[in-house]
């Protein structure tokens, strides 16, 4: 991958680099990093960002889920990378390199990116080590590629010794030989596909080394080599002198680790790694309030009174009940949007706008009813709703609410006698509150625009301010928009290459979006989301969908209240923006569509499949792979290939890109529904590209399923 | 555009959170107003000097019924309690910014709002904790930083500490201080009691989990 647009990745890496350091060391307020909490002694990074030495790879892996990021320096060589421990043997990186002085592939300052792949085969026994097997810089140009077979062994709790053979880069300094014959040259193309000819090729040698951690905080290394640096030696980057590099490496903070090294005989280096684990919230978990506790019914011996069912005769019995439960709810920060109750038993449509986990907002929901049900009722059916759509009918016995509220384990306890099914149907006797709707909402948040395809100014950072409403007209129809105007007025120079696209330029004049948009009608949107039987949802969007496209989008889902499938349909017709953010469109309109199969694997992972016809006209398929973390964290990797040959699609051969998408309640420590989330590509090109629209309904409806209950039913009584 | 908006993470994060707007959730639960009295003198931030200076005899005279204080170690913080619920021989405590702390007698039992919590405990009872040599189990339910629920189970002996003087809001007792000493898979803890003649809990010092630490709980009233 080569030219001009390759700073993009370096500094979109920077902005991750930008969120994990503002997660990482801003705590937020009223968080106070615990004195107790200590230092953790997880394996060490290296200046390729992955779990290694200085410049060299070891045998150990990060713990699972954690999210690294590195940046490294020596000889004029930068390396920003981005790593993922994706399952416990198996972890992925994508690295930006910067070169200064290299006088290749056209630029003096060369710059490239890469992706490794890294997977433990054996764990550390007894006796033996463990052994990574690792691909690194596999889908590039090959001026950072290698493989490598690498084993570490913790002979003491502070001392690790490592020793691998490495091919490619690592296979260059004092070769054995080459036991699985040469090594191909690399065909690059267009980049981006695997170089799997290239494999375990041409020479190989061995490297190694110790590290030596004397105390918590202070790591000293020191490690033999086996990458001569010829390429760079050659151009007068660096000049190898030794195979032996050492440094210290100091824990400054739980999630920041500092080195200084001395390299190759001739080269000062420095590292900064921030790694955070998804598993770990800052200040130790959710310091949001409490909320009510269960009060429980008087014996019935005692007060059998109370139990009579007589008030169900009495007029406005049910009213009175669904406002003062109404009222109780909204407290805990829960809204009612239905109610029927009888003698014996409540059913409950609940909104629930605070809190991520599902299973605590029916938990709360729950002790609210215990305080403003008679207690002849017995019986709670909570009915979460989304978009006005019902979703899953959670049935809890009173009995049990009230015993296990505070019995050991009563999480568990009570999620084995809760009840699900399908909420879909409207009970009869089912009341709303008249009082919510039409309903408005609005909100003024700040944004962060970049651009990266100035060749002047290759990164170009924009703030401003993005104003959304929504006008809720009842249950499932509302009206929303979003205004976004600059404040910094980044955009308003500066002259970005046109676009040399060959296909529908449906993605590649982002540029003059930005020039000629501000401010901008982000999104105007009419929507309608509907329960359209058992397991199916629908909706229906239509306006200003996107910053370049409006239309009419549809869609349909099945997604049964229990198990891990679900299957979906959406079909679009598209027309393309105005450059200017107004009412107005082009000429350029597109029916776009997708089939889509999303797959729940085990608790934590997530494959979707989405085959159709994308914005520019071409036909393909999206293959996305997801790890979820129960308390909201997503990472994940996408790959979209289409009739678009690698030539037409240009730089980088088909769409791809990495998604983060962090819980603001994890960054705060408190509760909240909202998220943050970044989307990374190497290079964004017109093929492989999906029409974007504001909540599809996977992602609308799925927290709300017997599976997304259980992931977080710890928090029910939260 | 997503391709080319990181959009609002990086300020998100870096302007605490900012932003503004009109939220369903209605922000202050004022079920606990009782007790905000105390909460200017006790203080929530008056870190490493708990209690405050203002918190004294004649400010928990105003106060009706039982007040506990809690001081939480790790972080100095601390604040008065009242009871808000009482479910079967559980009483669930609230402070006045709405932290909860579920206790059986004196045994915590469960905490909301500290970070990771203990959503809930097997626990010996309270007379049993002033048994010289007696032993017993505990297990303990932590949520962790994945929303997942942690079980942790201890074997615990009491030791008694002898005689002990000791001064809460100016008023002093003379106590018998007794050790609950729990050990377990990955490690364990000390409990301290102090009971006074009449048999009653005037303080203790539990613990509650690994990143919160422990809570020292002082009977203020009754």
């Amino acid at each position: 991958m080569k030219g001009r647009s390759i700073t993009a990745p370096a500094r979109r890496l920077l902005s991750i680099c930008a969120m994990g350091l503002a997660a990482a060391l801003c705590a937020p307020p009223g968080t106070v990093e615990a004195a107790d909490r200590p230092v953790p002694q997880r394996p060490t990074l290296n200046f390729y960002g992955v779990t290694g030495l200085i410049d060299m790879p070891s045998g150990q892996s990060q713990p699972d889920g954690q999210f690294s990021t590195t940046v490294s320096q020596f000889a004029g060589m930068r390396r920003t990378t981005l790593s993922f421990q994706i399952a416990p043997r198996l972890s992925g990186s994508f690295r930006y390199v910067g070169t200064d002085n290299l006088n290749y592939g056209g630029q003096e300052d060369y710059s490239d990116q890469s992706f490794d792949l890294r997977y433990r085969v054996f764990d550390e026994g007894r006796v033996l080590p463990s052994v990574v097997v690792g691909l690194q810089d596999f889908a590039g140009t090959g001026l950072s590629a290698a493989e490598y077979v690498v084993a570490s062994k913790q002979l003491k709790p502070e001392l690790v010794l490592t020793g691998g053979i490495g091919w490619g880069r690592l296979g260059s300094y004092n070769a054995l030989g080459t036991p699985f014959g040469p090594r191909p040259p690399v065909d690059a193309g267009e980049g981006g596909t695997p170089n799997t000819e290239q494999f375990f090729r041409g020479p190989a040698a061995l490297f190694g080394g110790v590290e030596w951690r004397p105390t918590d905080r202070l790591g000293v290394k020191l490690e033999y080599a086996s990458d001569d640096y010829g390429f760079e030696e050659g151009r007068g980057v660096i000049r190898h002198r030794s195979p032996w590099n050492f440094g210290v490496e100091y824990q400054a903070h739980r999630n920041l680790r500092l080195g200084a090294y001395y390299l190759y005989g001739s080269e000062l280096g420095v590292t900064a790694q921030l790694s955070l684990n998804p598993k770990d919230r800052f200040g130790g978990g959710d310091r949001s309030k409490a909320t009510y506790p269960v009060e429980p019914r008087p014996a019935r011996s005692a007060d059998p009174e109370a139990w009579s069912e007589e008030w169900v005769d009495q007029p406005q019995a049910a009213d009175i009940l669904r406002q003062n439960t109404a009222k109780m709810l909204a407290r805990a920060g829960l809204v009612l949007e239905a109610m029927a109750v009888d003698g014996d038993s409540v059913l409950l449509w609940l909104r629930n706008p605070s809190y991520d986990a599902e299973a605590q907002a029916v938990g709360r929901a729950a002790r609210v009813l215990t305080r403003t049900m008679p207690a002849s009722v017995e019986t709670f059916e909570i009915v979460p709703v989304v978009e006005g759509m019902p979703t899953t009918r959670v049935v809890l016995r009173r009995a049990d609410v009230e015993a296990l509220e505070n019995a050991p384990g009563g999480a568990a306890r009570l999620l084995g006698v809760a009840e699900m099914s399908d909420g879909a149907g409207r009970p009869a006797g089912l009341v709303h509150d008249a009082e919510l709707y039409p309903r408005l909402t609005w909100s003024l948040v700040p944004y962060l625009a970049q651009e990266l395809s100035d060749p002047d100014e290759p990164y170009r950072f924009d703030l401003g301010l993005r104003l959304g409403g929504r006008y809720e007209v009842r249950p499932g129809l509302f009206l929303s928009g979003a205004i976004t105007k600059s404040v910094t007025e980044a955009f308003s120079d500066g002259q970005p290459l046109p676009s040399d696209s060959v296909l529908p330029h449906v993605r590649t004049d982002g540029p003059l979006y930005a020039r000629q948009g501000d401010p901008a009608i982000e999104t105007l949107t009419m929507g309608w989301y509907s329960r359209l039987g058992n397991g199916l949802y629908g909706r229906v969007t239509a306006g200003y969908l996107e910053r370049m496209f409006g239309g009419v989008s549809a869609e349909v889902l099945w997604r049964p209240y229990d198990g891990r499938l679900a299957l979906g349909a959406e079909l679009n017709y598209a027309r393309q923006r105005d450059y200017d953010g107004g009412l107005g469109f082009r000429d350029y309109d597109i029916v776009t569509g997708h089939a889509s199969a999303y797959y729940e694997l085990g608790r934590d992972y997530r494959v979707q499949l989405d085959a159709g016809r994308y914005l520019a006209g071409d036909w393909g398929a999206t293959l996305t792979f997801d790890r979820v973390f129960a308390n909201g964290w997503k990472v994940g990797a996408f790959a979209t290939l289409t009739d678009v040959s690698a030539k037409q699609f240009g730089e980088g051969s088909f769409d791809k890109g990495i998604h983060v998408t962090i819980p603001i309640s994890w960054l705060a420590g408190n509760s909240s529904r909202g998220t943050a989330g970044i989307t990374l590509r190497p290079v964004q090109r017109d093929g492989g590209a999906r029409l974007s629209v504001q909540g599809r309904l996977y992602e609308t409806v799925n927290d709300y399923h017997r599976r997304g209950f259980e992931r977080q039913w710890g928090k029910v009584w939260r | 555009m997503t391709w080319m908006k990181a959009t609002g993470l990086v300020l998100a994060a870096l302007l605490g959170l900012a932003g503004c707007g009109s939220d369903p959730a209605l922000k202050e639960n004022p079920f606990l107003l009782g007790a905000r009295v105390l909460r200017e003198g006790s203080g929530k931030a008056a870190k490493g000097a708990a209690p405050g200076p203002a918190l004294t005899r004649a400010a928990i005279d105003q106060v009706q019924g039982p007040l506990l204080l809690a001081t939480l170690e790790s972080r100095g913080l601390s604040g008065a309690l009242v009871p808000i619920g009482q479910n079967g021989a559980d009483t669930t405590w609230a402070s006045a910014d709405e932290v909860a702390v579920i206790m059986r007698g004196g045994v915590v039992r469960g905490t909301r709002g500290l970070g990771e919590d203990l959503m809930s405990a097997a626990i010996p009872d309270e007379s049993a904790l002033r048994r010289d040599g007696g032993s017993g189990q505990r297990a303990y339910y932590h949520l962790d930083g994945d929303d997942q629920t942690v079980r942790r189970s201890y074997s615990c002996t009491i030791h008694e500490q002898g005689a002990a003087s000791l001064v809460i809001v100016e008023r002093p007792y003379r106590a018998r201080r007794f050790e609950e000493r729990c050990r377990g898979d990955d490690g364990g803890f000390t409990n301290e009691y102090w009971f006074l003649a009449d048999g009653r809990l005037i303080q203790s010092r539990q613990w509650i989990g690994p990143s919160v630490g422990f809570l020292r709980l002082q009977r203020l009233k009754p």
